[in-house]
């Protein structure tokens, strides 16, 4: 048999269709979490109410924030899920090395964030729906439409590289945890109690966190604050990745 | 161009030396049987060659480059064992149209007579399969990809007779139309006898021997007799194995060098001389050099108390 030269973009290519296929079961678990956050928002994610002698206003905002909260939530787990050994294991079922596997994870992951995303968004008018046709109550809906087209693309630019993030966190997590078991008991002690300790010392990291990343005006800014997190975690799970055996 | 270099190669698991400053090559084409107790360190041996484990130090050298983390050697090896991992969402035939995509030289028409020959059910999942279904499954993976290097850890795992001998009819017939290098580790060497061409032996970490199949057979003679007549002919001789039998009689296992001349003062002092066959030679080789005796000896010990 003669021996074959293969380029890593051409395996990084197969890789990514083989893990399309292969891990369908992401796509289940988005369907459950998104239905999940589809249910909790039944209740509304704001109200308010005034009342005057004559007559009660009360309003009920249904939008999609609870769905797109559960993806993000789904985005770090599923990135987490995907370093576990068993889908590694996966991976080099067939020909691959870690550059190839992580790239092509990467991807994968890229490519379900957007649709995850884009399910999540798309499900607020999902919910304005079964909230006119379901819930009882002396309503005088006012839905409001898509609006502001491109602010509503700017938001699903927005959610895909927030989920996208998170994914890369949840990978970096994964990855750190993989490297040893002991891990998965001792990386989340010390990040709470970081948290902790430092709020005590009145330093909020989990409120810096969000100000840094949520409160970001610019959309220039928050782009590119976004992405350079996201870089930073898979950077740093490739570097961590590299210390990996396959199979023990 | 030598199929895999290995020169001082050590790994070590968390407290225990699994391969220690062992040292081989292997020439292109060939099917070679790597024999060995259990934990002797086949199975750690075979998975740093296909690049799945680290080595701790020394050389290891596939198709003239290191394995671990390399695209070139995964491309051109494929290894097999009982633990196969395939993704639980994909069914069977799905499984082998993942293994037509990646590898260059897989043969999907001959994977699929083979898995109408051996009954699988397009549609069902690795994870569902019995351990002897298993593993046929995954030596059917392992023929069609037709790497240049073939890697076979313990294949027949759970695989009744009848399996056993259609695989290596199989591997046979496709090797001989194909020749690549294939790598088997085994514990039923006496199968395997005419199908591989040279063994590997290891123990406990290091080589023990490494020749054709053929010079194996021969390798070693039995000697039986009265303990008193074959012991002086046991002198200057290199001992393999020695194991003394009831009514003073002993059966010994010595390196098969002997003369003519020796051999007819044997036959005349009434010292049986027999073949030894390779599975028991490799059983006596790899036995442990400890005081632990066989496995009588745990019995017997516990009828005196």
């Amino acid at each position: 048999m003669s021996l074959i030269e293969v380029q890593t973009s051409e395996i990084v290519k197969k890789q990514i269709g083989y893990k399309w296929r292969a891990y369908t079961g992401v796509f289940t678990s988005l369907v459950v979490i998104q239905l999940l956050g589809l249910l909790f928002s039944l209740n509304g994610s704001g109200s308010m109410g005034s009342g005057r002698t004559v007559y009660d206003v009360n309003i009920t905002y249904y939008t999609a924030d609870i769905v797109v909260g559960f993806t993000i939530f789904w985005g770090f787990l599923t990135a987490f899920l995907l370093t576990t050994k068993a889908y590694r294991e996966d991976d080099f079922a067939f020909v691959t090395n870690r550059k190839t596997s992580t790239l092509s994870t990467i991807v994968f992951l890229f490519m379900i964030c957007v649709i995850g995303a884009l399910t999540a968004l798309l499900s607020g008018f999902a919910l304005k729906l079964i909230a006119y046709f379901i819930l009882p109550g002396e309503e005088m809906l006012l839905t409001q439409g898509v609006g502001n087209v491109s602010a509503w693309l700017l938001g699903m630019f927005a959610t895909i590289i927030i989920v996208f993030m998170f994914s890369s966190l949840g990978y970096l997590a994964g990855m750190i945890v993989q490297l040893n078991k002991m891990l998965v008991i001792v990386m989340p002690v010390v990040v709470v109690g970081l948290m902790i300790l430092l709020s005590r010392g009145g330093f909020q990291i989990q409120v810096y966190f969000f100000e840094f990343f949520f409160e970001e005006n610019n959309a220039w800014l928050f782009t590119l604050k976004t992405l350079s997190a996201t870089t930073i975690f898979y950077a740093l799970s490739v570097l961590v990745s590299n210390r990996l055996e396959v199979k023990q | 161009m030598k199929a895999i270099k290995c020169k001082d190669l050590n790994k070590r698991f968390y407290r225990k030396n699994a391969l220690n400053d062992l040292s081989f090559s292997i020439e292109e084409n060939k099917i070679v049987g790597v024999i060995g107790r259990n934990g002797a360190g086949k199975t750690t041996l075979l998975k740093i060659i296909a690049g799945l484990l680290k080595e701790k130090s020394g050389v290891i050298e596939v198709y003239g480059r290191r394995p671990f983390n390399n695209l070139f050697v995964s491309a051109n090896t494929i290894y097999i064992d009982d633990a196969m991992n395939f993704p639980t969402a994909l069914t069977l035939k799905e499984i082998l149209e993942e293994g037509k995509r990646f590898y260059h030289h897989w043969d999907h028409d001959l994977a699929l007579r083979l898995f109408d020959y051996f009954g699988f059910n397009p549609s069902q999942h690795h994870n569902e399969l019995s351990k002897g279904k298993e593993s046929t499954f995954n030596m059917i993976v392992g023929l069609a990809s037709r790497s240049p290097l073939t890697i076979f850890d313990e294949p027949t795992t759970g695989m009744d007779a009848a399996v056993r001998k259609d695989f290596y009819r199989a591997l046979l017939k496709d090797y001989l139309a194909h020749p690549r290098t294939i790598l088997l580790s085994t514990h039923h060497l006496e199968e395997m006898e005419d199908l591989l061409e040279e063994v590997l032996v290891i123990h406990e970490g290091s080589l023990k021997l490494q020749m054709s199949m053929d010079d194996l057979k021969e390798y070693g003679v039995g000697l039986t007799g009265k303990k008193d007549v074959v012991e002086p002919f046991l002198k200057e001789k290199e001992i393999l194995w020695k194991k003394e039998q009831a009514l003073d009689t002993c059966y010994a296992v010595i390196k098969n060098d002997l003369t003519d001349h020796e051999y007819q003062r044997m036959k005349e002092a009434g010292v049986q001389v027999s073949p030894v066959k390779a599975n028991d030679l490799c059983i006596y080789l790899t036995e442990s050099r400890n005081e632990k005796g066989s496995v009588d000896d745990v019995f017997d010990r516990s009828a005196d108390v």
